[in-house]
């Protein structure tokens, strides 16, 4: 057990140590290097060679390695050039704002997907469980932001009832109360747990179905356990276990769906962010939020491996 | 209900799958008498499964049972409403499947799904119903019930979890036992403990046991009763010793033929049957095993024998000398 | 399981009419070269050019002359529908063969690598993974400049190693089989049986994976395209005629925005019903 989880821990150290170190590489083989990057395409040679002189960037390429992990070891993530901040201090309330927003639409989308997938996998051969099916399909290839563009025109402009994006207040991030902030959460919420639960929902669908098929549920029926009961002491119990995994997994799409869904909504978020200084080439920015993306998801399947690890007992004691 | 009536008793059993003209199980009638073990003998595919979830079901999609007769413990259970028959089940009936692996649940302990049948049935709860659980593990022979209790599937032996689905299945004090070939996936010693336990469960309790295997061997070494079935009907019944003795049905002699310890002790080769065993729904007006049998003539190809006889009942217009 | 068969017979004379994996391939297939159709021949029939101006025609709604309207410039959207086709789709196709270029090779590497190179080539794997398709894009074109072909290189970078985990886990699984076993020991090299059992073991499941995989990329393509990092205007693409609807969504022109998420979603839906008739195809057999 001990040594299962140092093997999953030293894993995840390594693919960080792998991520940071494929980013640094990235941004050392733009062309013309990270100069150019920042000053952009069209810069003068004579600007950057200030600005390697500037910045430490006219040293060895291994001094500089080793100095991009020291600045990351003390938490300076780099300096925005649009927004005359350091990264770290910037990211905060983006940050808080996204796990928010993600949270919100994975509870939609986790508590939908339990209920229709449970129909769907309880009777799987009739009519309603194939429309169900159909279904699925369509809305999980619906585009975040063309459903989050049509919400708005639905329901900001024809029939003016919910605000259009932003997160309500005045300056961006501290709202006027729960109740406006949460007239601001509808539709991005919305928008962005529809593909969510229809991808979500198709699996633990799929999961109820085979645990159905299992010889303990004939088991189970043949001793005159209850339906009810079997459904949801047996069934549900086993068949929720992989989505765990599955939503650990599913947190860089969960990410993805967010970052046109802020955008969409212009709703301030760590998307938003990205995006934003995607458009102003504040690549400082970009590269932060990419570690701290990257971190994150090795973070969270780590954590969903554990979740796992300690609900599944035939893994536990194996 | 009386101590004289018979675990046991099915007339004319059928069971018809959706869509298809001939039923998979076709009119069976049978005895299983208290603390007696009735062996249901036959090949794969022959209907032995479906007759022991036609009795009390669940039958699986698409299935639909009929019977005249099925009394459990002299209590009419035909005509019963879904919900009756599943306080039935687990209670007045036992079920022990083939496969000890899959038909516990892994992700629970021992003890929670003994619990289960007993709080369900019984509405026990709290310490009397652990007591309870501990004592039928004990019953099975289960060393150091406690630990047992709070163990999963898979932290035993294929031997213990079969004990301990057996305990399951005996939890409510059924009147009988379907025992569906419980020792296929178990070595071969350990097959005959389970069966010489499940023989005096039986003995005991007074509780009856259909016990269905396709090893004549053991239904020679256990049973009382042997039935044997061939494509969705039942072809021969008799007692046991009168069985072995002297099959009547050309396909028991075959089958006994074709055990290597009573027949080829002499013979260098296994004898087989030869053909396949056609499908239940396939046979229409003929002797199912007409085609494969050395006996069969025109009547047999163009009626279907009936099950007749006293105590040694068999279904065929040729039967084998009786010896 | 031999006294389980009966049911599992009966159960399989029922099991029969659950999925309809050969409706959904039809469909599947059927839409998308009915949307190749669309974008390629179209503009050959469609007299109205993509990039034409109607000076006196600003965001018309649909009318007999321009059957989807026009945009805030004038110029007629299904000609420019017809137009932004081409390169989302043929980006996510091309994608699609670059990433099983690179994804497959290495997902074979990784399966047949000793244990040491394994284990680095799956970290680059988990680290790459790490990060979203869609966040990696919008990295690198806040780093450099990207034009169609640089973009469906780009498309073709982050979408393989999902390919590769899939086919090394195909061919580990497949490694184990008794033909490839058996193989080994009859001397067949490593490169030997990856030819030919283990790609072959995985054909089908890399089929299933074709389609599902260019469904994703079309919807990151254009994601990036609405995100304004895509394909520049004025070259049109499905992705950037959303972004200008949505742009003018508070004056609401609904055409601008129900059309070309229409187009996106229908090619996306395409690519994932052919996907999944092909899985439970596959599942069934």
């Amino acid at each position: 057990m001990i040594r299962r989880l140092a093997l999953r821990l030293a894993s995840s150290v390594a693919t960080l140590v792998v991520l940071v170190s494929l980013v640094f590489f990235l941004i050392m083989a733009t062309p013309g290097g990270p100069a150019y990057s920042i000053l952009g395409a069209h810069a003068s040679p004579e600007a950057v060679a200030a600005l390697n002189r500037q910045f430490g960037l006219n040293v060895p390429v291994w001094r500089q390695y080793l100095l991009w992990w020291w600045h990351l070891m003390h938490g300076r993530l780099g300096y925005s050039f649009v927004e005359h901040a350091p990264v770290g201090a910037l990211l905060g309330s983006y940050l808080r704002n996204t796990v928010l927003l993600d949270t919100l639409a994975l509870t939609l989308a986790v508590s939908t997907a339990l209920v229709i997938g449970f129909l769907q996998g309880a009777r799987p051969a009739t009519p309603s469980a194939r429309l169900i099916g159909g279904l699925q399909i369509a809305v999980y290839s619906l585009p975040v932001f063309f459903v989050g563009t049509a919400l708005i025109l639905l329901f900001a402009v024809d029939h003016p009832w919910l605000p259009p994006g932003g997160i309500g207040g005045a300056g961006g991030f501290r709202h006027a109360g729960l109740a406006d902030l949460a007239r601001h959460m509808v539709l991005p919420a919305i928008t962005l747990a529809l593909p969510l639960a229809a991808g979500l929902s198709r699996y633990f669908g799929h999961q109820v179905r085979q645990e159905y098929r299992q010889d303990y549920v004939r088991a189970a029926r043949a001793r005159g356990i209850p339906p009810l009961r079997i459904a949801v002491f047996h069934v549900l119990r086993n068949a929720v276990r992989p989505l765990v995994t599955v939503l650990g997994m599913s947190i860089p799409q969960i990410f993805v769906g967010g970052v046109l869904t802020e955008s969409v909504f212009n709703y301030p978020g760590l998307g938003w962010l990205l995006w934003r200084s995607a458009l102003a080439e504040d690549y400082p920015v970009v590269t932060a939020i990419v570690l701290v993306i990257g971190a994150l998801t090795i973070l969270g399947n780590l954590a969903a491996d554990l979740l796992n690890t300690a609900l599944d007992v035939s893994v536990r004691y194996e | 209900m009386s101590a004289q009536d018979p675990a046991l008793v099915v007339e004319g059993l059928t069971v018809r799958a959706q869509g298809l003209a001939h039923p998979l199980v076709h009119d069976v009638s049978f005895t299983v008498g208290r603390g007696e073990i009735a062996a249901l003998v036959g090949e794969s595919g022959c209907g032995k499964t479906l007759t022991a979830s036609g009795l009390l079901g669940p039958l699986a999609a698409g299935l639909q049972r009929t019977a005249r007769v099925i009394r459990l413990a002299g209590n009419e259970i035909t005509g019963l409403s879904e919900g009756a028959l599943r306080t039935l089940r687990g209670r007045a009936l036992g079920m022990v499947f083939q496969n000890p692996m899959s038909a516990l649940n892994p992700s629970l302990t021992l003890g929670e799904q003994i619990g289960e049948v007993l709080r369900v049935h019984t509405g026990a709860r709290g310490a009397p119903l652990e007591r309870e659980a501990a004592r039928l593990l004990a019953c099975v022979e289960i060393p150091d019930p406690e630990r047992a209790l709070a163990s999963y599937p898979h932290q035993l032996s294929g031997g213990m979890r079969q004990r301990a689905l057996l305990a399951i299945a005996i939890a409510c004090a059924p009147r009988l036992l379907i025992a569906d070939e419980p020792t296929t996936a178990l070595d071969v010693l350990v097959q005959s403990q389970i069966l010489a336990l499940i023989a005096r469960l039986g003995a005991q309790t007074g509780m009856g046991v259909l016990f269905i295997t396709h090893n004549l061997a053991l239904a020679a070494q256990y049973a009382d009763t042997v039935l044997v079935m061939y494509a969705g009907r039942l072809v021969e019944a008799a007692p046991a010793q009168a069985f072995f003795q002297g099959p009547r049905h050309p396909y028991s002699r075959a089958l006994l033929a074709a055990l290597p310890t009573l027949a080829a002790r002499t013979a260098h080769r296994l004898p087989d049957i030869p053909g396949e065993a056609p499908a239940a729904h396939a046979i229409v007006n003929a002797c199912a095993f007409a085609a494969r049998c050395p006996r069969a003539d025109a009547v047999c190809r163009s009626q279907v024998p009936p099950l007749s006889g006293d105590t040694h009942r068999f279904a065929c217009f040729h039967p084998e000398e009786s010896s | 399981m031999s006294s389980v068969i009966p049911l599992g017979r009966t159960r399989g004379v029922f099991a029969s009419a659950q999925a309809r994996p050969t409706l959904a391939i039809g469909l599947g297939l059927g839409l998308f070269v009915l949307l190749l159709v669309f974008a390629w021949l179209g503009p050959i029939i469609y007299p109205i050019g993509a990039q034409a101006i109607h000076v006196h025609h600003i965001l018309t709604p649909p009318s007999a002359r321009f059957p989807l309207g026009t945009d805030d410039l004038g110029r007629d959207l299904l000609a420019r529908l017809m137009a932004g086709g081409r390169p989302t789709l043929a980006a996510g196709l091309a994608g699609t063969a670059l990433a099983f270029a690179i994804g497959v090779p290495y997902g074979l590497l990784a399966a047949l690598a000793p244990a040491w190179l394994e284990g680095l080539l799956m970290r680059i794997l988990d680290a790459l993974l790490a990060v979203p398709g869609l966040v990696l894009m919008m990295f690198v074109a806040a780093l450099i400049p990207l034009g169609v072909v640089s973009l469906i290189g780009l498309l073709g970078l982050v979408a393989w190693p999902g390919l590769a985990r899939i086919v090394r886990n195909e061919a580990l699984a497949a490694r184990e089989r008794d033909y490839v076993q058996a193989a080994r020991l009859f001397g067949a090299g490593p490169f030997a049986i990856a030819r030919v059992h283990l790609l072959r073991a995985m054909a089908p499941m890399l089929v299933v994976n074709a389609t599902f995989l260019t469904a994703d990329l079309i919807l990151a393509l254009s994601g990036l395209s609405f995100l304004g990092l895509g394909i520049q205007p004025p070259h049109p693409s499905w992705g950037g005629l959303l972004n200008t609807g949505a742009q003018l969504a508070v004056i609401g022109p609904w055409w601008l925005i129900v059309f070309p998420g229409l187009a996106i979603f229908l090619a996306i839906l395409a690519m994932n019903l052919l996907g999944q008739g092909l899985l439970a195809r596959l599942e069934n057999r």
